[in-house]
């Protein structure tokens, strides 16, 4: 090489690709300075990864399909020669990037309340208790909290929960006593505690950032340098020092149900230190090129619902493609999502009243346009995923990802939780093989596939939720 | 794996259901007087035939163990599982589908009998005070405690993520209030930005000799030789843009490049012969620190003094003043005996903040910090602001807690603090004011008059607008308005107007304070004849000459918002009262149309605390025509009536939402139900307001509908009363609480009682003034 390969001059202007996103991370985090970063600036400098790592992305739409529109016709597993009905047909464009998996369910979601039970089991296949919110227990951690624990800390963000309705609030006594958080979350840090999903896009994506190497990008001063320890930098671990002792100080003297709380309260600090320390000595990463670069998205929750969709996907795809984390849920709607869906031709109501549709012609025709165009963004993520390369070799981003979209109802309209509608794209590096339906035994858990992703992450365990064993066929 | 279940047939769950609601909805029962034995003869032995297949109390695998009670008097040592009983029973959710079923008469009796004897026994082991476990500040009490804590709105029950919520529906209830770790992360970030807008930071405006750069080597010229660079290293304390001017001196480099670095970044590069005898740049920087660097490349460069400034910025008037009140001096000042006055202000804002008095010993950690801000140079202001920023993280602030029984007995009063912060987030969803931090310090909050005065005092301070807001829109429901719940815009088009939406949310709390304020009676909730509103709802309710009833009016989206709130009278028409408001209408309906099973549903629920089960799977169709003619919403609703499957519930519940009729899902009133018809004309249908229950009761219309919940007020205040007390408790309720509900409402069945008399015995009730003593087996946390 030439050129000194670390520092920008004025002769290439323009740095490596590769480096621009641990870059964009600095700018991020100095938003003041317009450019990178130097290679060596720092101690905190990230070792990068030889191959790109596997992601896992799950996707949860509430209000299931219709589903004579859903499954293809014909006994052929191949979707090349698929015909494709009219819900599919949004994807059929990309059918050798995903696999349709059939006939799988969540034994424990039947019989229960038509959405606020149905929500949590989609991820944890555990038996989700009524109430108003005592005890709130839906049996189960959620996969994508699983995978966190195993992969989370190689990165800034163990996982990210993306999502663009707010949680809702209230007892549902209607629908038999169901506390509404239940249907506002997929993503379940152990039983008892659902993840708060981000829907603010300027707030997702400063997430991915916000504690990026804060400092010291002081020429020749190491981290350890005393004036780098005693500096403005690093006042918020003093800090959070100091707020821990005070919480240490009272653990002694608490009641049951308040130390839970204490202790929900240190873990989390803990894991806010814990990212900061990792900002300042990170792991191995993956780098990835500036072919994806995404503007900072504006304040607030963007008027048109579409943007607001595909600018959380983009931040999803931005937070693989950033390494900042390798596990994601996003959810198109809490259950009974009230959001009206008017902005599309012909369609009047919210997702869920049409659900309701009692096969009735118009209504009909409009919930199957409002699950058309969730098909279109998932089109939409597939080919933002597959259109980044990681690299020579290395393939696009999808095909070291594993997407999994679904909704915990097959037919909206009787609430069927048998056959959910399940769509898993992506190459996982090779383990899939895409381009299939794969139809299995009738009512096979849902959770098999979820201890076959876990095996694929390297989680070595026997069970999760009512499995019966890893999922098979998935790669031929 | 696979179990089979029949499902009972349709005509027995019609009959069960119908037999539920008319003995709910028409409460009065006659009961006639019952054997002591009554349990052990009847009740027992058909629990025992229904239930004790797998919950046979000599069943050692079998975990619930209410059959273990033999005698009625043993349910009081489960009172919880037995509500759990009937409510299975009720909801039809046991025994199993699988398993043999009662009959349907015997499932009822055997409800009603669980749900009457707890009630009649609610209050024979006493009053019981239950735990609140330590909750959270919601995003709406944050942001008002920071608003009382410096005087700063900065929008944070926007901006946080919304809580969800529990227990009695409300998002004060501590089991639901989480705090993960993506939380944490925004109050870590909250109190960086809350202090610098708090507290005017100073400006940089600095010179370094050449002694004072980095490397450290004395001399009044520094020299950097080839390859190698001097530094200045400062903080700034605002982002924005810094001012760097390097100094030179003789003799300049005659060849080579110089090369500015700010943070490590090469910045600007200066061939020798360019240079003159000073370089000046200016580079956006952020608050933290920063080092501005000279390189030589080629000859040495001689560095005489690095200069780095921010342009001054006059501090506004209302930045003044927060500085002021925080600090208590004016911004760039410092107080004679630093130290001393930060200590006193640190003190201060942990003992606001953490709503109690604190001791020298957590005083003088927090103070360490600022210590170390002076140490390594900081301001006196900025040192300050840093010993200030763990209060705002810390679990003293971030949660409300009942501090421990220490005292022996089954409960305790709650410590005094504890009180003070319970009853000024209950009345204000924010802080205890001084006054009241005040008593609790001085211990005259136990004190049952003292603290009815506190009671009224902030029931009458501007600060207890919140909590019209936050109760009166969560028990209602219509909080959602405007947010979930918008009408649809293809329906609409044009037919409303943000600001209309928001008013329509609004002015359920306006409405609620003003009959608390004024000190109407609790049931003018029901039967005002009239309400409290701005220009957009006067046009909308067709109060003046811009818009009349029944015509089309197109609200402009660039009107201003009308934020001004007047009591405006109905002369005539159905409307007055929550069931004449917009917002309780668009509630209430789909976005496209009325719906008067939610109608019904929401009045038997939300006013009078009916809980209506769940709706069956596989609902069937309705048809819309008839013969090839259009059919209302009550003429399509009239064939599921006729349904056996569906009638039980709705016989109940439509007749209520058909009283609602006359008034669409924007809440304006009509004369016709339009139905747009593919092709042709809409169709204008006449509306029937006319209704009956299923006991018999005849009414027609709102008026109608009003005198029939009138007549059923004991029921609305009970529900009123408990959605009051877990409001204020911030928890769950549960069977051990009907004793008190049942006394409360005891207290204001007159019918000239207020909502401050509610709110009254809210407060001096036992479980708002005491804690439970943790059982001893249940020291355990979850896990």
């Amino acid at each position: 090489m030439t050129d000194q390969p670390n520092t920008p001059t004025s002769q290439s202007p323009r740095p490596s690709r590769r480096r621009f996103l641990r870059g964009a991370g600095a700018a991020l985090a100095l938003p003041w300075l317009e450019s990178l970063r130097p290679r060596n600036a720092s101690a905190a400098e990230a070792k990068a990864l030889e191959k790109p790592p596997l992601r896992a992305a799950f996707l949860f739409m509430p209000n299931g399909v219709r589903p004579e529109w859903w499954t293809p016709p014909g006994k052929s597993e191949d979707l090349s020669e698929a015909e494709f009905p009219p819900h599919l047909e949004h994807v059929a464009h990309l059918r050798d990037r995903f696999v349709l998996l059939e006939n799988l369910w969540n034994e424990n979601s039947e019989f229960r309340n038509g959405h606020w039970a149905k929500v949590p089991v989609y991820l944890s296949g555990g038996y989700v208790v009524r109430t108003s919110g005592r005890d709130i227990d839906i049996e189960n951690r959620s996969v994508d909290q699983e995978l966190a624990a195993a992969v989370g800390d190689r990165t800034p963000l163990p996982s990210l929960q993306l999502a663009v309705d707010e949680a809702y609030s209230g007892v549902d006594n209607v629908g038999g006593g169901f506390a509404r958080i239940y249907g506002s979350h997929i993503a379940w840090r152990d039983r008892f505690t659902p993840l708060p999903n981000e829907i603010v896009p300027q707030l997702a994506f400063d997430r991915l950032f916000r504690t990026g190497p804060k400092t010291p990008p002081v020429s020749g001063l190491s981290l350890s340098h005393p004036l780098v320890q005693r500096s403005l930098n690093r006042d918020e671990a003093s800090v959070l020092d100091l707020v821990q002792e005070d919480a240490k100080s009272v653990a002694k003297t608490l009641a049951a149900g308040d130390k839970a709380k204490l202790d929900e309260y240190l873990s989390s600090v803990r894991s806010v230190e814990t990212r900061i320390e990792s900002a300042l000595r990170p792991q191995a990463r993956w780098q990835n090129d500036d072919s994806f670069r995404l503007a900072r998205p504006d304040a607030g929750i963007p008027e048109d619902h579409e943007t607001h969709v595909r600018l959380m996907l983009d931040i999803l795809t931005l937070a693989f493609w950033t390494d900042s984390t390798r596990v994601a849920t996003f959810m198109f709607g809490n259950a009974q999502t009230g959001r009206s869906f008017g902005f599309l031709d012909g369609v009047s109501g919210s997702f869920h009243g049409l659900s309701h549709h009692r096969r009735e012609e118009k209504p009909l025709d409009m919930y199957c346009r409002v699950v058309n165009w969730h098909m279109r963004q998932v089109a939409y993520l597939i080919e933002r995923m597959d259109g980044l390369s990681e690299g020579d070799g290395h393939g696009s981003l999808l095909d070291n990802a594993m997407v999994l979209f679904g909704s915990t109802l097959k037919d909206g309209n009787s609430h069927d939780p048998r056959d959910l509608p399940l769509l898993l794209a992506g190459g996982g590096q090779g383990r899939l093989s895409p381009g299939r339906r794969i139809r299995y035994e009738a009512e096979t858990p849902l959770c098999n596939l979820y201890l076959w992703m876990l095996h694929q992450f390297g989680v070595d365990r026997d069970r999760f939720g009512d499995s019966t064993g890893p999922l098979d066929r998935l790669s031929v | 794996m696979l179990r089979t279940r029949s499902a009972p047939s349709a005509a027995l769950a019609l009959l069960a259901l119908l037999g539920l609601f008319l003995a709910d909805f028409a409460a009065a029962e006659t009961l006639e007087p019952e054997a002591t034995d009554h349990f052990a003869t009847a009740i027992r032995p058909l629990l025992m035939q229904t239930c004790g297949d797998c919950h046979h109390p000599e069943d050692d695998e079998n975990v619930v163990r209410f059959l273990e009670a033999t005698a009625r008097g043993a349910m009081d040592d489960d009172r919880e599982l037995w509500h759990s009983v009937a409510e299975q029973l009720r909801n039809r959710t046991m025994p199993p589908a699988d398993a043999e079923q009662p009959s349907e008469a015997d499932r009822l009796m055997l409800a009603d009998w669980i749900d009457r004897t707890l009630r009649e026994t609610a209050c024979v082991d006493g009053p019981f005070a239950g735990i609140t476990v330590a909750r959270r500040l919601n995003r709406v009490e944050y942001e008002n405690t920071i608003r009382d804590l410096f005087g700063l709105t900065l929008g944070f029950d926007d901006t946080l993520p919304a809580d969800g919520s529990g227990g009695e529906g409300f998002d004060n209830n501590g089991e639901t209030l989480y705090l993960q770790p993506m939380l944490f992360e925004r109050y870590v970030a909250a109190s960086q930005q809350i202090l610098d807008k708090a507290i005017v930071s100073p400006p940089i405006d600095r010179a370094f000799s050449a002694a004072e750069l980095i490397p450290n080597v004395s001399g009044d010229v520094r020299t950097v030789p080839t390859k190698s660079e001097a530094a200045a290293v400062f903080s700034i304390y605002e982002d924005g843009p810094v001012t760097m001017r390097i100094d030179l001196a003789k003799p300049l480099p005659t060849s080579g490049t110089v090369v500015v670095k700010v943070d490590g970044l090469a910045v600007r590069r200066i061939a020798a012969a360019e240079l003159g005898e000073s370089i000046e740049l200016s580079s956006q920087l952020g608050r933290g620190m920063h080092a501005v660097a000279v390189r030589a490349i080629g000859d040495a460069v001689h560095v005489e003094r690095i200069a780095v400034r921010q342009p001054g910025r006059e501090p506004q008037d209302w930045e003044i003043r927060k500085h002021r009140r925080l600090l208590g001096v004016e911004p760039g000042a410092t107080p004679d005996d630093p130290e001393a006055a930060a200590r006193e202000r640190v003190a201060g804002l942990m003992r606001r903040a953490f709503r109690r008095s604190v001791s020298d010993e957590e005083i003088e950690r927090y103070v360490g910090l600022y210590r170390r801000a002076i140490e390594r140079g900081d301001p006196w202001e900025e040192a300050v602001k840093l010993a200030m920023r763990p209060v705002l993280l810390s679990p003293h602030f971030l949660f409300r807690r009942d501090l421990s029984p220490s005292e022996e007995g089954p409960m305790q009063l709650l410590d005094q603090h504890a009180l003070a912060s319970r009853l000024s987030y209950f009345l204000t969803l924010s802080p205890p004011d001084e006054k009241l931090l005040a008593a609790a310090d001085n211990g005259t909050l136990h004190d049952r008059q003292t603290l009815r005065e506190h009671t009224d005092r902030l029931l009458r301070s501007s600060r207890s607008w919140s909590f019209d807001e936050q109760f009166a829109g969560q028990w209602l429901g219509t909080r959602e308005v405007g947010g979930r719940k918008v009408p649809d815009t293809a329906t609409f088009k044009g037919e409303y107007s943000a600001h209309l939406i928001n008013s329509m949310r609004i002015e359920i709390p306006k409405f609620f304070g003003h009959v608390r304020q004024g000190g109407r009676p609790i049931l003018e909730l029901l039967t005002a004849d009239y309400s409290v509103l701005n220009q957009h709802l006067r046009d909308h309710y067709g109060l003046t000459e811009n818009r009349k009833p029944e015509a089309k009016w197109k609200y402009r989206q660039d009107d201003p918002l009308d934020d001004t709130w007047h009591v405006s009278s109905f002369e005539d028409g159905d409307r007055g009262g929550l069931l004449g408001m917009a917002g309780v209408h668009l509630l209430t309906s789909h976005p496209d149309r009325t719906s008067p099973v939610l109608r019904g549903a929401w009045v038997l629920e939300t006013l009078l605390g009916i809980r209506v089960p769940n709706p069956p799977p596989n609902i069937p169709d309705l048809k819309k025509f008839a013969k090839g003619k259009p059919l209302s919403v009550r003429e399509q609703l009239s064939q599921h009536r006729a349904d056996p499957t569906c009638a039980a519930c709705h016989n109940l519940m439509d007749p209520v939402g058909f009283a609602m009729e006359r008034f669409d899902p924007l809440g304006r009133e009509r004369k016709h139900e339009t139905i747009k018809i593919k092709g042709k004309d809409p169709a204008k249908l006449p509306i029937d307001t006319t209704a009956t229950l299923p006991d018999g009761t005849e009414f027609d219309g709102l008026d109608g509908l009003r005198t029939t919940l009138l007549a059923r007020k004991g029921e609305f205040k009970r529900h009123l009363t408990r959605q009051m007390l877990g409001f204020a408790l911030s928890r769950s309720l549960d069977g051990r609480d009907d004793c008190t509900i049942d006394e409360i409402a005891d207290a204001i069945s007159d019918d000239a009682a207020t909502i401050d008399d509610l709110i009254h015995a809210v407060v001096q009730s036992v479980p708002f003034r005491y804690r439970q003593a943790e059982p001893a087996d249940a020291v355990a946390s979850r896990d």
